[in-house]
């Protein structure tokens, strides 16, 4: 009987083994990665620390998961334990405690899609999973009780027969999609692309630089990818927390980054499996011949997804599986923007406008001070010297957002601060070039920038913008530019907590705060705005979606200027939000979300930056 | 059909950095439209706007190393080995740049030339079929002798920049004999000053007639009196 089981659960967990390497031979077809078997030993620490913290922000699925996974997994090692070395009724009993929980972590599997699957779950196949589940601990369960018991020959046979047919629907259900993150998710987080992510040691959001001179530049193909990029994309159980927080895809947009990232999945597939989920809207899933030479926009995926995407890294932070969408998306990007040229009408025009005015809007940028003008702020020379150097940013043109630097002005003087700008020295940093997919603009960008900045002193840039934040923090330092950055919240929030600014509560306004996705998502900045809000008015709220988790205002990415068809406004869905909230005032800290959120039309809350609202409630 | 584009050493007018103007990126992609074998043309040394030039699609790019009158050294070098079609952009936007050379290099080798052209159609018979841009959105279609020179309308299709082709561009440099010297222009150099805009001059003198309630055969002989005024239905 032991030689049975040994053979059937062992059986089973041996044919698992061999279709991961059958997984593991595609995924090497992509670029070579340094290191990634070695990754293998960080694997349970990844997936019992990060995978789960994200898995159990819904506490039901972590249970079930929890149930279902543990049981599987422990049943069969306690069960192959005491097969193979024949150890007494008490491991056979723990072994079918195990299956027993496994056997209940089915029935909730099973209680996800019935009586209705939930729309941003898939179905198809997965509508199997529980049976497969079900049939493989309690076969094997019974058999384990049979052995503990010491029964006859017949029910631990017929268990074992059970337990096999479940275990050989398991291994049908990695092939067809719904098993297959358990296998892959082992290659992903062995090889997770973004190591900075894990166990506390901060988060990793900087995209990584381009060599030029490589023969492929981006990715047209699914080799192009790197093998554990590959690995992530297999790795994807289709929960759909990603599409419940895309932004482009609430607004109607063609994307949905679940069906984003089985596109790419099914992409090296000469037959993908089928994609029982919900397609981007108004995009339905291409049905081209996959494979890892056949090309995947146009082919597999609608050309307008990638352009829907805001970079804003909402489905990032909410993918259990810690998958990088966004990685997936420029990558695209750069296939696309610098292999074929093959942007949105609008995008091209600001990239030729950021590579031959260094400003995607084209404008001078001897005017970037205009707005200021009436200040006097210094413009500091090469070879000179201030304490702060203040980035202004693409914002600096706009006549709004001249605003809300005129009030940053002013309150870095009452605080007595010295403080200079780069004057008409001050080109793009580059952000919207690079996040479009043109990393030789960004890097022609950034060599200008570090060069103008590298030629003046100073001890930190203070800048409003979050994108000209998180390039120069985040992205810069690879390519050999490193200076302490901040953004005005954190600076005007340092300067309330030494006294150097007093406020004094405003009544009025009920205020909501709006995270920007790159000060927030990116820089893990959310209290310092807060704590400036709280010490300026006397009625904050909070938005549902707020913090790390906010939605974003549809700004980022390169998104405005590539016009993607849409059925309504990322902003219009942002403010709505805002008003279910009971906001009348939605504080910012962004050019782009106010630019964004001031273009919502008809009766709304009103827009103010953090340091307008900071400006007004100042005493001393 | 083998087709030469006349590349300028560009500058933006906006940043003064260096870009290939407009119309020489309609031009390009007007020789590409054409078919067949495409090449830049230079008159100087190497300069970073031809590089992004070549990024609309250009294969390769053939920079002329003499010194003197760049119309001299062009007819000299187009002469040795005429191609089919030259093309250029309607203006450059450097120093010294007049917007001549198109017309200047077209009376040296004795081509027809015709400017403003948003397409060009499948050639026969050594003729080429145009369509040209004119003002308003207006099109004519036009017919022109091969070989010839013609030059972009701003507004024609541009092609897209693609990288990769900008850094796999061929760039080789052509030593060729020195031509004649041109004086240098002489001129001073102010900064620009927006004028007062003249009002009234422009607009269109008298003020026309008008007809209450006329018979039908009286408003048709004022009408065509007013177009043949306007010079509109001949004498």
């Amino acid at each position: 009987m032991r030689a049975l089981i040994v053979g059937e659960i062992g059986g089973i967990a041996l044919a698992a083994a061999v279709g991961w390497l059958v997984l593991l031979a595609r995924w090497l077809k992509g670029r070579p990665a340094t290191g990634w078997l070695a990754g293998l030993r960080q694997v349970p620490g990844r997936y019992l620390v990060d995978v789960h913290h994200v898995v159990a922000r819904r506490p039901a699925a972590a249970r079930m998961h929890a149930m279902a996974a543990g049981g599987v997994l422990g049943g069969l090692a306690l069960a192959l334990l005491a097969a193979l070395l024949g150890a007494g009724g008490i491991v056979w009993a723990l072994a079918a405690l195990a299956f027993g929980m496994g056997g209940i972590g089915a029935l909730l599997v099973w209680r996800r899609r019935v009586p209705k699957t939930p729309p941003a779950l898939s179905g198809g196949v997965f509508l199997w999973l529980p049976a497969a589940l079900a049939a493989w601990c309690v076969g094997n369960g019974l058999a384990a009780l049979f052995m503990a018991i010491g029964a006859s020959a017949l029910p631990v046979i017929l268990s074992v027969v059970l337990g096999g047919l479940g275990g050989v629907a398991l291994l049908r259900l990695v092939a067809l999609g719904p098993m297959r993150h358990a296998l892959a998710g082992v290659a992903w987080l062995a090889g997770h692309t973004r190591p900075g992510r894990f166990s506390g040691k901060g988060r990793d959001t900087g995209l990584r630089p381009l060599d030029l001179a490589a023969p492929r530049l981006g990715v047209l193909v699914p080799a192009d990818f790197s093998g554990p990029e590959l690995a992530g994309f297999d790795a994807c159980i289709q929960c759909g927390r990603c599409e419940e927080a895309c932004p482009a895809f609430a607004a109607g947009q063609r994307l949905n980054p679940k069906a984003l990232i089985q596109a790419l999945s099914g992409a090296m597939r000469a037959v993908p499996p089928p994609y029982a989920g919900r397609p981007a809207p108004s995009a339905p899933v291409l049905r081209g011949k996959g494979g890892m030479e056949e090309p995947i926009v146009g082919n597999v995926l609608h050309r307008d997804t990638l352009w829907a995407c805001t970079t804003c890294r909402a489905c990032v932070e909410e993918c259990p599986m810690l998958i990088e969408h966004v990685d997936a998306v420029v990558a695209l990007r750069r296939g696309q923007t610098l292999m074929l040229g093959a942007t949105r009408d609008g995008a091209a025009q600001a990239l030729r406008a950021s590579r031959e005015r260094a400003e995607p809007g084209g404008r001078d940028l001897a005017a970037r001070g205009d707005m200021i003008a009436a200040l006097d702020v210094p413009v500091v020379p090469p070879g000179g010297e201030t304490d702060i150097l203040l980035w202004l940013g693409e914002g600096a043109f706009d006549a709004r957002y001249g605003r809300t630097l005129r009030a940053l002005v002013t309150l870095m003087r009452r605080a007595g601060l010295r403080f200079a700008t780069l004057g008409g020295d001050e080109v793009d940093c580059g952000d919207l070039a690079r996040r479009l997919g043109d990393e030789a603009t960004f890097q022609a960008l950034a060599a200008e920038a570090i060069s103008a900045l590298n030629a003046r002193r100073f001890t930190k840039i203070v800048t409003a913008d979050p994108h000209v934040l998180h390039v120069l923090r985040n992205e810069y330092p690879a390519l050999g530019g490193r200076w302490e950055i901040q953004h005005h919240t954190g600076l005007l929030d340092e300067l309330v907590r030494d006294g150097r600014l007093r406020l004094e509560r405003r009544e009025g306004a009920r205020v909501a705060y709006h995270d920007p996705c790159y000060l927030g998502r990116y820089n893990g900045e959310i209290d310092a705005p807060r704590r400036l809000l709280d010490a300026a008015c006397t009625d904050r709220v909070e938005m549902a979606r707020h913090g790390m988790r906010a939605m974003c205002c549809g700004g980022g990415g390169g998104s405005p200027v590539s016009d993607v068809d849409a059925v309504t406004r990322i902003p219009d869905l942002r403010m709505e939000q805002a008003r279910a909230a009971g906001a009348s005032l939605v504080a910012v800290a962004c050019p782009g979300c106010t630019a964004m959120l001031e273009g919502v039309t008809g009766p709304r809350p009103e827009i103010r930056d953090v340091a307008e609202l900071v400006l007004a409630a100042v005493v001393a | 059909m083998r087709s030469v584009v006349l590349l300028s050493g560009g500058i933006d007018p906006v940043s003064g950095r260096s870009a290939p103007p407009r119309g020489e990126i309609a031009a390009i992609g007007l020789a590409l439209s054409a078919g067949g074998a495409v090449g830049g043309l230079h008159v100087g040394l190497p300069a970073a706007a031809l590089g992004q030039a070549a990024g609309h699609g250009l294969g390769q790019i053939a920079c002329l190393r003499g010194v003197g009158d760049p119309v001299a050294i062009l007819a000299a070098h187009l002469s040795a080995a005429p191609p089919d079609l030259v093309l250029a952009g309607s203006r450059a936007c450097g120093g010294e740049d007049s917007g001549m050379l198109p017309y200047l290099l077209a009376e040296r080798l004795g081509w027809p030339l015709l400017a403003g052209v948003m397409a060009i159609g499948a050639g026969a018979d050594g003729w080429l079929p145009v369509t040209i841009g004119l003002p308003l959105g207006a099109r004519q279609d036009a017919r022109i002798r091969l070989p010839c020179i013609l030059c972009a309308h701003d507004a024609a299709p541009a092609p897209p920049f693609v990288f990769d082709r900008a850094r796999r561009v061929a760039m080789h440099t052509v030593a060729v004999a020195d031509a004649e010297t041109i004086a240098p222009l002489e001129g001073t150099e102010r900064p620009y000053r927006a004028r007062p805009r003249l009002i009234g001059s422009a607009a269109p003198a008298g003020g026309g007639r008008v007809l209450d309630n006329p018979d039908p055969a009286e408003a048709a002989r004022v009408l065509l009196d007013h177009l043949r005024a306007l010079g509109m239905l001949g004498a």
